[in-house]
């Protein structure tokens, strides 16, 4: 069940931009992948190089022609979470959660509930944090009573790093200690970034050799093997259950 | 060596740098009373008794933001509590020292701890 849970519990911190790079970096590793749009902003997209008057496809909408930018299709998920039933069809398994695509899903800081939702399913939950007070001021609320180093399928990524700004620098240590492992990668802040959603471009068009481009890069590989891995803890963990079913 | 940094110096076509990363060390990072806020929260460091929060509680949304449960009497800066009290400004009653002195150098020695860990190669 190859769903990533990109959501963070600020907005503003990058989370449609993370989501955006994943997809398109998975996508290039060889990954069939769709990326979902689950917020009501409706901004990732623009991340793909595409205008604000562009709209996707909805999630569960049959569509023949599909919308894809550079081997990624582009999905809307707004209206199919926000359904009463939503929860429901994702534990019967009603949604393309299964096989071997890849959804990427981008979820807004504020829909916790669907947040949580999503991250029961899902192989990855990454959750994309700023070096700033306010950012790490949110992070009580990301997993409460659970460890942060605790062995769950969080992951962090520091993005919009500088490290000319004292506490940008401090922060980032901080969490390092912090997190450990967790923090799988460290994006530079790189007005590149903003400049390729203002040309409609993607950033790897716009900006080939940017920072941002090379952290991002590293972030993918990253999550390419964290959910490899996961697969197999997954394959490792049903074998028994099979074993048994056959048996009874 | 950084993205960036390998980025810039081939496009200026310089091989004459040597390049070294000054990282900040644990003993000279400043003491953000927020860190230590953070380093102390029961909700990050998982100690459900201190944080009085049920899991499956936490993990239904209804203790993520502590809605419901009152604020501890520590929580109120003093500041706050005697502004009534004080006419010099505004933004005169936030004026506080939150933290104890002896809070700072909790901190301080955990900082020197992990810079220690990582002189002796441990972390």
């Amino acid at each position: 069940m190859p769903l990533i849970v990109c959501h963070s519990p600020k907005g503003g911190e990058g989370n449609s931009f993370v989501a955006a790079g994943l997809a398109q970096g998975l996508s290039l590793l060889g990954r069939d992948v769709v990326a979902l749009d689950m917020t009501a902003a409706d901004g990732l997209k623009s991340y793909f190089g595409l205008a604000p008057d562009q709209s996707l496809p909805d999630l569960e909408e049959e569509v023949i022609d599909q919308l894809t930018v550079g081997g990624v299709g582009l999905r809307s998920g707004w209206r199919a979470a926000h359904q009463p039933d939503f929860a429901e069809a994702l534990r019967a398994g009603d949604l393309p959660f299964d096989g071997e695509t890849v959804f990427v899903a981008d979820v807004a800081s504020t829909d916790t509930g669907l947040a949580q939702v999503l991250r029961r399913r899902a192989r990855l939950h990454v959750c994309t944090l700023t070096p700033t007070a306010m950012s790490l001021a949110q992070l009580p609320r990301i997993n409460p009573a659970r460890a942060l180093g605790e062995p769950e399928r969080t992951t962090f990524v520091l993005n919009q790093l500088d490290e000319t700004r004292r506490f940008a620098r401090h922060a980032a240590l901080f969490l390092r200690e912090l997190l450990g492992d967790k923090l799988i990668a460290q994006i530079h802040r790189d007005e590149a970034v903003n400049e390729a959603v203002g040309m409609l471009q993607t950033l790897a068009r716009y900006a080939p050799a940017s920072a941002a481009l090379a952290d991002m890069e590293r972030l993918v590989i990253a999550v390419d093997g964290l959910c490899a891995g996961e697969a197999a803890d997954e394959t490792v963990r049903a074998a028994p259950r099979a074993a048994k079913n056959e048996a009874a | 060596m950084r993205s960036d940094a390998e980025n810039l110096l081939s496009r200026l076509g310089q091989n004459k740098f040597r390049y070294q990363e000054f990282r900040d060390n644990f003993a000279d990072m400043e003491l953000w009373p927020l860190f230590e806020a953070l380093i102390r929260d029961p909700r990050i460091s998982g100690d459900t008794a201190v944080a009085g929060l049920d899991r499956d509680e936490a993990h239904s949304g209804a203790g993520s933001a502590g809605a419901g449960r009152p604020y501890p009497a520590s929580a109120v800066p003093q500041s706050v509590a005697k502004a009534d009290a004080r006419t010099d400004g505004l933004f005169g009653r936030y004026e506080t020292t939150p933290l104890a002195g002896s809070a700072h150098e909790d901190v301080r020695s955990l900082l020197r701890q992990l810079n220690d860990r990582v002189a002796a190669g441990e972390l």
